[in-house]
């Protein structure tokens, strides 16, 4: 089987996995989604090669990201690419003597808080807030 | 919206990025039509989830919750904080929730929300959404909106380009978040039909409150008030005023100002305006609500709200509806 057919046939699993899920029927998605019933059918078994732009749609009416529905293999190695560790917490981690991946969880973990509604500033981690958050999070980091 | 030009890179990383993942035009130059756009591709996500459901404001957050995999955690006391971290810290490894206690003690934070690292594509809290009512339930109802805006508009965080930093809600897109939240909050499709069958009636706060317990009675008086604003088939805006110092003066002296919050359409089109910052007429029937505590709803010419250096906003006979909530008075002007 070609990587690409298996590629396609992983993605088609995914999105029924996650439209049964739901409870959602085909009907209901490919409405959502603006595409034919038919079609859906198709992409879920792996017949059909669906296009970004579907993909999205399809995605949108599921509740879920994109890469939710493509293989984490390529979602993980999207994420590594725009990783960028800040200075401070580069500073921190070489006085901790902590490892990259240990370095990289900890950068996870503070980004997974994703929007804070304040009327406050907030203003990039300084080094010893990152060895602080470091202190609060050190026994789970090394188990 | 501020001038294109005048953002920072971050901003405008975050604000393509919204665009991209809503998969709608680029007007960077023209910031109104990108806001109606982005307000028009959240409404279309949740379009298809009103359908089945009771018109409850409520229900509404529920259900859009559910189908967007948010979860909404309510923190009250020390021991809720606990209760997040033995569940999403120590028994969900998210490292991320060893913030939120540091978070909740300030008093600024309204809500988190947190996309967890370690969960999977079907799990039904893959975000969470903490509430911090602390000190006060008043905004629970907007911020539960607020943050389902931020899950409608923005793509996840795997997929920034720039990883998002925690922001403030001066931020330039934390306001485009707010207008979505707006949007969807008093959808008009479930708000609507609340507000058609008082259309006759002269618009007070007694109607405000009315719907407000129909629709969602735990959201604020003033979110209500902004809502049926614009809903209004008729010339409407609605302000607070509180004593505030002159702009330009020494501060010494305080009078009753007005903060304008909301105006709807046709009021622009019916030059039904008022300043920020201009004083209520202490003979106005919003200066004797302040006054007494007393609710009011009365006709009155806008020909008596004048400016210190001459003249008057643009002269109406008005409704004029005015209630007083401690240290301030809300009003709302409407035009026959």
């Amino acid at each position: 089987m070609s990587q690409e057919i298996s590629r396609r046939i992983e993605i088609g699993v995914r999105i029924k996995k996650i439209r049964t899920d739901k409870n959602m029927t085909g009907k209901e998605l490919s409405n959502i989604a603006q595409i034919s019933q038919g079609y859906l059918s198709e992409v879920e078994r792996g017949l059909s090669e669906v296009s970004g732009e579907k993909l999205m749609r399809i995605a949108e009416g599921l509740g879920v990201g994109v890469q939710d529905l493509i293989a984490r293999e390529s979602a993980l190695a999207e994420a590594k690419n725009s990783l960028i560790i800040p200075n401070a917490l580069s500073e921190a981690a070489e006085d901790l003597g902590l490892s990259f991946s240990h370095t990289v969880r900890l950068l996870q973990g503070a980004h997974s808080l994703m929007a804070r509604r304040s009327s406050g500033t907030q203003s990039e981690w300084t080094k010893q807030q990152w060895k602080d958050f470091y202190g609060k999070v050190k026994l789970l980091l090394e188990e | 919206m501020r001038n294109a030009n005048s953002r920072t890179l971050e901003t405008s990383l975050r604000l393509d990025a919204i665009v991209n993942h809503l998969g709608i035009a680029k007007h960077w130059e023209d910031n109104g039509h990108m806001e109606v756009d982005v307000i028009s591709a959240c409404r279309d996500k949740v379009s298809s989830l009103l359908t089945k459901i009771e018109p409850k404001g409520e229900i509404l957050a529920q259900v859009i919750a559910t189908h967007f995999q948010v979860q909404f955690e309510e923190v009250r006391t020390n021991f809720d904080i606990d209760k997040l971290e033995e569940v999403y810290l120590y028994g969900k490894k998210e490292l991320g929730f060893a913030q939120v206690r540091e978070e909740i003690a300030s008093p600024s934070v309204d809500a988190l929300l947190f996309q967890r690292i370690n969960a999977t594509s079907s799990d039904r809290d893959r975000w969470v959404a903490i509430l911090n009512l602390t000190i006060t339930e008043d905004r629970a109802y907007w911020n539960k909106f607020h943050e389902l805006a931020h899950r409608l508009a923005e793509p996840p965080q795997p997929v920034l380009p720039f990883k998002r930093q925690k922001v403030n809600d001066r931020d330039e897109v934390e306001r485009l978040i707010d207008l979505v939240a707006g949007s969807i909050a008093f959808h008009p499709s479930l708000f609507s039909p609340h507000v058609s069958p008082l259309q006759k009636m002269p618009l007070s706060f007694e109607i405000v409150e009315m719907v407000r317990q129909a629709y969602a009675p735990t959201a604020s008086l003033l979110s209500v008030t902004n809502a049926i604003v614009s809903a209004w088939p008729r010339p409407a805006l609605a302000f607070v005023a509180s004593m505030q110092p002159k702009r330009s003066g020494d501060g010494t002296r305080l009078d009753l100002r007005v903060q304008p919050q909301s105006r709807n359409k046709l009021a622009v089109e019916a030059n039904l305006i008022l300043r920020p910052n201009m004083r209520v007429p202490i003979n106005s029937a919003v200066y004797e609500t302040f006054r007494t505590g007393i609710s009011s709803l009365v006709t009155e010419s806008t020909n008596i709200w004048t400016f210190s250096t001459g003249g008057s906003i643009p002269i109406h006979p008005i409704t004029l509806a005015g209630i007083s909530l401690g240290e301030r008075v809300y009003g709302i002007m409407s035009l026959s």
